[in-house]
């Protein structure tokens, strides 16, 4: 019996078949076996005689420098049939993976999006593969292997809204996924207005699904508004905006949303006896102020939301239980909103109470000094702030006494 | 997430219209209750009258990329029944009549259908082959 070229390719079929299930258990972390067709990827990859050394010994069993040669950098040099396989091949993993296994979750659907911008380039096989399929496509036909890559946006952002309202894992990690597009179009090499177009589409997916995240707590809120419900109640709603803005993987409209919706709970919360009250309400959603106050800093986009984010820190910096810490609030509070009226009043009388405090005692010419340069600063902040004519008062006072003492 | 039916069925996504219509003619043969054909039927659909399904479908399944298998020496390609695809409907899931039960049924015959030991052609390889392990 000879070996003949059937027996050559059945052997290849199966040795590929071995190597796509080894590398596809070992990305997943116990044995799977993928479809056939997927030997595909590992044939085409065999044929370009790329990666041979990792490929001999993927044969020998060991297929991790195999797996490895896939988390290119770039995909410029993949040629398209190869792009349209992996891209497959990662969202199969992507799919897989438990929920628990996050970021080789998410590494996998960037890596199976970044094929798929990459491939939607290829347009003469795209075309070509249509073709292939239909035997004599229409161009609206062809338009959907062509645009394959935007239907592949549709179906993440599809998923993701589905589980929005219930903040479930499996759709918090398409948004993880559509959060990375950026990486995704730099790995796929787009250029810099593909990406743009790109993002455009991810960009509105996420406001969509960050908003169908908020919806229920938005409409509870509201039930809650017409009922009259005490500001505890209405609070304790408004904390779920702390988990949707986990879900939406951190998005500025649930921190825009938290800070629209707490300003008026908290002045009723603050007028009331009590006040200490705000504490608990604000602390759940203070990362959300924190990270909307460094938006603010660092992006003028964010600037808007300067004076509201501001006003709503007050109330927290207020509830600090040292005068240090209430100051050092206060300070950041102003770094955000330099103008806002009520940080800079609030501050102002905080360092008058400083300059009567570095007064305590017998004077030294540091300490008026010291005193001198912060109620100066009081004053600057918020000329009317009563407090400052009381610390002037001492401050002469303690001139006087220290010019009589000699210090 | 729905099973891609060109994996579910194991069909390749380059198949024309009649080669994924005798497959799921097979499969709907083989399907044991209502339900599961009409999942059959669903998806036949989605994959024959709706050409746009179909091309996403594929697009969403392991393109064939493997070497091509040649064909073994006696080995040859039936020829693919000719069809119209226009006008594809359910009955074309239906089995082929078959020649026994055009013949009617005084005509089938009585005892067992022909296997491999009853073939005359067939029980002369295996014969030849029988004898020369017992050679060796």
């Amino acid at each position: 019996m000879t070996w003949s070229p059937r027996d050559e390719a059945l052997f290849w079929r199966v040795n590929d078949e071995e190597v796509v299930n080894r590398m596809a258990s070992l990305h997943v972390g116990r044995p799977v076996a993928l479809h056939p067709r997927a030997a595909g990827m590992v044939a085409l990859m065999r044929r370009a005689g790329t990666a041979k050394d990792a490929m001999e010994i993927a044969w020998r069993g060991n297929a991790d420098p195999l797996l490895r040669t896939l988390f290119e950098d770039r995909l410029v040099a993949v040629p398209p049939a190869e792009l349209h396989a992996r891209a497959i091949y990662f969202e199969t993993i992507a799919r897989m993976l438990p929920v628990t296994e996050e970021s080789r979750a998410v590494e996998a659907w960037v890596r199976s999006l970044a094929a798929w911008l990459a491939l939607q380039k290829e347009r003469s096989y795209l075309t070509a593969f249509a073709a292939d399929v239909l035997e004599k496509p229409t161009l609206e036909d062809t338009r959907v292997a062509v645009d394959h890559a935007w239907s592949v946006i549709a179906q993440l952002s599809e998923e993701a809204h589905a589980g929005a309202s219930t903040f479930d894992r499996e759709a918090r990690l398409r948004v993880l996924v559509l959060r990375a597009a950026p990486r995704a179009c730099e790995i796929a090499g787009l250029s810099a207005k593909e990406a743009m177009s790109v993002m455009s589409r991810t960009e509105a997916a996420l406001s969509d699904v960050t908003d169908e995240a908020l919806r229920p707590i938005a409409d509870a809120m509201e039930t809650a508004e017409a009922r009259n419900a005490p500001p505890e109640e209405r609070g304790r709603i408004l904390h779920r905006v702390a988990a949707a803005w986990y879900f939406s993987a951190f998005d500025p409209i649930a921190e825009q949303f938290a800070v629209d919706r707490a300003t008026p709970i908290a002045w009723e919360i603050y007028r009331a006896p009590g006040n200490q009250k705000n504490r608990a309400f604000l602390e759940p959603m203070m990362p959300l102020y924190d990270s909307l106050a460094r938006r603010i800093a660092s992006d003028p986009l964010h600037f808007a939301y300067a004076a509201r984010c501001a006003e709503i820190m007050l109330f927290y910096a207020e509830l600090e239980s040292t005068l240090e810490a209430q100051i050092r609030g206060v300070e950041q509070i102003l770094k955000i909103c330099p103008t806002h009226s009520n940080g800079r009043l609030v501050l102002s009388q905080y360092l008058c109470t400083k300059a009567l405090r570095v007064l305590t005692g017998i004077p030294t010419s540091a300490n008026i000094a010291e005193a001198t340069a912060i109620v100066d600063r009081a004053e600057k902040l918020h000329p009317e702030t009563k407090q400052i004519a009381t610390v002037k008062a001492r401050l002469d006072e303690a001139k006087g006494l220290g010019k009589f003492i000699g210090r | 997430m729905r099973e891609n039916p060109f994996e579910k069925f194991d069909i390749d996504p380059r198949s024309s219209t009649a080669q994924i219509t005798a497959r799921f003619r097979e499969l709907v043969q083989d399907a044991r209750t209502e339900d599961a054909k009409a999942v059959l039927r669903a998806a036949w659909e989605e994959l024959t009258l709706h050409p746009r399904d179909r091309l996403r479908a594929a697009m969403a399944t392991f393109p064939e990329t493997r070497e091509e298998i040649p064909l073994g020496v006696d080995a040859v390609l039936p020829k693919a029944v000719p069809l119209a695809t226009h006008d594809l409907d359910l009955t074309d899931l239906l089995a082929p009549p078959t020649v026994l039960s055009a013949l009617g049924a005084a005509s089938a015959p009585t005892d067992a259908p022909e296997t491999l030991m009853t073939d005359a052609v067939l029980s002369a390889v295996l014969g030849a082959r029988l004898t020369d392990s017992g050679k060796r």
